[in-house]
Formats: C-alpha cells, structure tokens, sequence
C-alpha cells in the first residue's frame, strides 16, 4: 500500500495465478489482497462461504472472487481456484496463499521465479528451512509429526507439511485432484505431487503468526482429525 | 483366549473390513438387510424364549443370554457407525462436487466485473 506499481513486474507475473481460499477473513483480507497486487495481477479469491463479507471486501481491493454457495472447507476451495485457473490458458504458474496474512507475497514471489527456471514443477515453501519463523514448541511438534507421516505415505522428502504457500506450474495443476474437503488437503497434494512423479523443492518462507492468524489458525487438535480424515475413507 | 472372545473379535474386524472395502456393493447392502433380519430375529427370539438364548451363549463360553445380545449389539452399533461415517463422507463429496460446478459456473465469463447487485447481502 502506498506502494509505487512496479508494471513492468506485474506484467511479468500476467501468466501466474494467486489462488487464496478464504473463509472470514474480512478483518485482514484487504490488506492481503492488496499487497499480493503489487506483485501479481491474478488474484483469485474463493470465498468458502463466508459468513463475514469476505468475498466482497477481495472483490474491492481488486481480487476475482469466486463464490462457494457453501461452506466446504479449504481443500474444495483450493480445487475451485487451481480449476478456474486451468480454465484459462494464459496462466501457467499457480500459487495457493493463505488468506489471514501469514504469508508474504515476496516469498510468493522468489517461488514463481524458480518456477520460470524450469528446473522444477513444484515449489513447496517451508518454515523449518531458516530460523525466521517462530513457532511454539507444541506446534513444532505436532507439525514435525505431521511431516514424518506425510514422507513416510509419500515417499518426498519434505520439511514442513501444512504449509499453505506452494507454487507449481499448469501440468502440477492438471494433475491436482483434491478430494478432501477439510484440512487433510495437504498431505493430499504432497501425494498426487509425489505419485505425478514431479520435480519439486522447497524454499525457505516466513509465516507471520499474528494474534489474527494465531486465534484463526487451526488448533492442534485438529490434527488428530485430519490424521483420521486420511486414514478412514 | 476363549472361544467366543476370538470368535467375537473375528465378528469385528470381519465386519470392519466389509464395511470399508463393499461400503456401496450390492453385496453390502444385502449384507446390511439380513443382518437388520437376523438381529430383529434374535430380540424376538431372545424375549420368547430366554433360556434357549444362555443355552446358545453358554456354547460359546459367555455366561448368559443377555451378555451375547449385548456384544451382537455394540457389533451391530460398532458396524453402523463406521457405514454411517463412510456414507455422510460420500455424501460430502458429492456435495462438494455440485456446490464447486456451481461456483464455477456463476463466475465464468464474468471474473472481476461482477455487478454490485448481485453480490450477497452482509
């Protein structure tokens, strides 16, 4: 905000997709949108649902907004933006961003820069690759499980399993086919990543805990829903 | 172990396993309906004559009658809960599924122009 538009640097990002899944985030979702815009022109918000006016307040600060008629959960959100994505052939790179301010648009940024190497399909942002990010010993547990688990179901060797910030190029996205709904998406992806057979890596990112994501984030018990979400289907 | 513990225990996991792998076979919704028929069968069966009812459970080493309703019911619960579970998350899914294509649907063609009006009331 207030910020310079730096064109020559949106027009280079015109072929990438933003996808943000929202769900009441009315509180901080302007400013989010708003400083994705000064990066990329594409932002996609799918709003899940909300009972706030989420949807309308990213349509405002210049975000496309598509509208679940539901409450479905982040995983469908994100199938909904990565599938409106595919539908139009210019964009040819997506990243999922979370919608509570968490994550930095800069990150975002260097992710998609890799991509345009070539060298890989998918960029997976993790927090354990610096000391930027600082986390709870409780959470750091739980989130090391979580990992341990997903490398052992899917064979990647991975640092950070429920990161929302990820960046992947349109064959990725074709091949991205999330069945659940709820939270449980993440170990998902890595999965169909890991079965597609793509090139991936991690880039180290840095997650802002605010009060606002803190108290909107997932609590750790939802860990033991989402590890019996994969098991039992 | 006795016999009817392992017995019991096979029951279980037997039904476990039906029930994620033929959750929507034809197989397992007749298997559903005779075990509906068998279980009300039984209570029948179980209230007219009791006797009959230890004298089966005592085949199978359990003391009374009244101890192998208890286990074939919570097998029956147990079995109804995990079908229940599985068919609300297939459910789910098809919901997902229509509530996406008409997510998508309304937005196409129209993506960042949508008209004030028809936006949702907050």
């Amino acid at each position: 905000m207030g910020m310079p538009i730096n064109s020559a640097l949106l027009r280079e990002n015109s072929d990438t997709l933003i996808v943000v899944p929202v769900f009441a985030e009315a509180s901080v979702l302007a400013e989010v949108v708003t400083e994705l815009g000064q990066y990329f022109p594409n932002i996609c918000c799918v709003d899940d649902g909300s009972p706030d006016s989420s949807g309308v307040i990213a349509l405002q600060a210049g975000a496309q907004v598509i509208w679940h008629p539901m409450n479905l959960g982040q995983g469908a959100a994100l199938q909904t933006g990565i599938e409106a994505g595919i539908e139009n052939t210019q964009i040819q790179y997506f990243v999922t961003f979370d919608g509570d301010g968490q994550h930095s648009p800069t990150d975002a940024l260097e992710m998609v820069r890799t991509l345009r190497e070539n060298e890989f399909d998918v960029v997976f942002g993790s927090r354990f690759l610096d000391e930027r990010t600082e986390l709870t010993f409780a959470k750091r547990v739980v989130l090391r499980m979580a990992i341990t688990y997903t490398n052992w179901l899917t064979g990647l060797k991975l640092t950070d399993a429920h990161n929302g910030l990820r960046a992947f190029n349109r064959n990725v996205a074709q091949a991205i086919k999330l069945q659940h709904d709820g939270m449980a998406h993440a170990t998902e992806i890595v999965n169909q990543i890991s079965k597609g057979g793509f090139r991936y890596c991690e880039r180290p990112v840095h997650i802002v805990y605010t009060d606002y994501s803190k108290a909107k984030g997932q609590s750790l018990w939802n860990s033991v829903n989402i590890l019996f979400d994969l098991i039992l289907r | 172990m006795r016999i009817a513990q392992l017995f019991l225990m096979v029951i279980i996991l037997g039904l476990l396993w039906f029930a994620l792998h033929h959750r929507s076979s034809t197989e397992a919704r007749a298997f559903r309906r005779i075990a509906f028929l068998g279980l009300t069968l039984l209570i029948v069966l179980a209230v007219l004559f009791p006797d009959v009812l230890t004298e089966i459970a005592n085949t199978f080493g359990i003391g009374r009658g009244a101890d192998l309703v208890i286990y074939l019911v919570s097998i029956g619960l147990l079995f109804f809960s995990v079908s229940a579970y599985l068919k609300f998350g297939d459910m789910d899914r098809r919901i997902t599924l229509l509530s996406r294509h008409i997510a998508l649907l309304e937005s196409k063609g129209d993506m960042g122009q949508i008209d004030p009006e028809d936006l949702p009331k907050v």
